[in-house]
């Protein structure tokens, strides 16, 4: 079968129509979507990207010390702040936040270059090894790079529809509700509850 | 918006509905919908899946919109968003093997209630992995190139190249030919 033919048989066939009811239900959901993003800001309104910076910088500080306060508290209480907080930087800076990266008491803010599509589900990751403590907060769905141990390794981390959370690599995937071990360090993750 | 719906420029109904014009989207909408749909019925192969890869594309659009810089043609953004939901709900199924087979007896159930040419083609691409039915539905079928497919799917062009190459000679094989597509 040269490549003409399998082109004329590919085409051939036709992809089932979606129902009106399929699409009416879409274009609805769509449209509340898009009624519920952000517009685009006019000039006077538009902050400038060093403005918004400086703004992360102060609002870095202030979450360095949250963080060192609500490290006491602990279960729904705890998740709650870090759902607040991983959401006002999403405020800052739509749909570019990567992670914020808590080790040894210094943030990490990542932050990609373009606006990433659509808000993802929240989550919690957490990195043990001995004494030293990683705290990730990240979204479903994202590229993850950090520092374990001496080298840098990369995840993508999705969440599970049920809550759970998955940590995969281009080798392997590990479900965080098996406590997994990666590159020594024990991991725990979950999903941030919604405000 | 009174124009024609065909005689609107789609930059000019990109730059509207960035601006929140519902009415703007909404022919986007129009004119992208079924071709969406029928990209991710040919990947997934499920007809009740395809409409929530339909749908969940659309909305990550709307959210998105003021992401996309027009580097891209807008059907080629939708692609890759496609491309991007897609990849979510596989990997969502920790039991990717499971899945795959899920997939496999829902969509050989779909291709019994439909004529026997599709049949064929449907019984065909469900043999294949994803990722080669996606190469295949966006070069063969949506017809974007190696290097555009490439940029949807976030992958070396010769990447594409060797999936359409692997797929043609299985579908070649599948579909009764000598597999030399």
């Amino acid at each position: 079968m040269n490549d003409e033919t399998l082109r004329r048989e590919l085409r051939g066939s036709i992809a089932p129509s979606p129902s009106a009811a399929a699409r009416g239900r879409a274009l609805h959901r769509a449209l509340v979507a898009l009624e519920q993003a952000p517009s685009v800001e006019t000039d006077e309104g538009r902050d400038s990207l060093a403005w918004r910076l400086g703004y992360a910088v102060t609002i870095l500080v202030v979450l360095a010390v949250v963080l060192s306060w609500h490290h006491s508290k602990t279960g729904d209480e705890s998740l709650a702040v870090d759902r607040e907080m991983i959401r006002q930087m999403d405020k800052l800076f739509p749909g570019q936040v990567d992670a914020i990266v808590e080790k040894d008491g210094k943030i990490d803010l990542t932050i990609a270059q373009t606006p990433v599509i659509g808000p993802d589900q929240p989550l919690l990751l957490i990195f043990r090894h001995g004494s030293e403590t990683i705290r990730v907060l990240s979204y479903s769905g994202h590229h993850l790079c950090l520092s374990l141990g001496r080298q840098r390794d990369c995840f993508e981390v999705l969440a599970t529809p049920t809550g759970g959370v998955i940590l995969e690599d281009e080798k392997q995937a590990w479900l965080a509700s098996d406590h997994p071990v990666v590159e020594g360090y024990r991991v725990q993750a979950c999903a941030l509850p919604a405000l | 918006m009174n124009l024609d719906e065909r005689d609107v420029p789609e930059k000019q109904l990109v730059s509207s509905a960035q601006s929140g014009d519902a009415r703007s989207f909404e022919l986007l909408f129009n004119r992208y919908y079924n071709m969406i749909h029928a990209f991710a019925y040919r990947v997934c192969l499920v007809e009740t899946e395809a409409d929530d890869i339909a749908q969940e594309t659309f909305i990550r659009a709307a959210r998105g919109l003021q992401g996309f810089r027009g580097t891209a043609s807008f059907k080629n953004w939708l692609h890759r968003i496609a491309h991007h939901v897609l990849t979510d709900s596989f990997r969502r199924n920790v039991r990717r093997d499971a899945r795959q087979s899920e997939i496999a007896a829902a969509a050989e159930l779909e291709s019994q209630a439909r004529p026997s040419d599709f049949a064929r083609v449907h019984e065909a691409l469900s043999k294949l992995s994803p990722e080669w039915r996606e190469a295949i539905a966006l070069v063969y079928f949506d017809d974007l190139s190696h290097a555009e497919a490439a940029r949807v799917l976030g992958c070396a062009e010769t990447t594409v190249s060797w999936r359409i190459f692997r797929a043609k000679r299985n579908l070649g094989k599948l579909l009764g030919g000598t597999g030399d597509a």
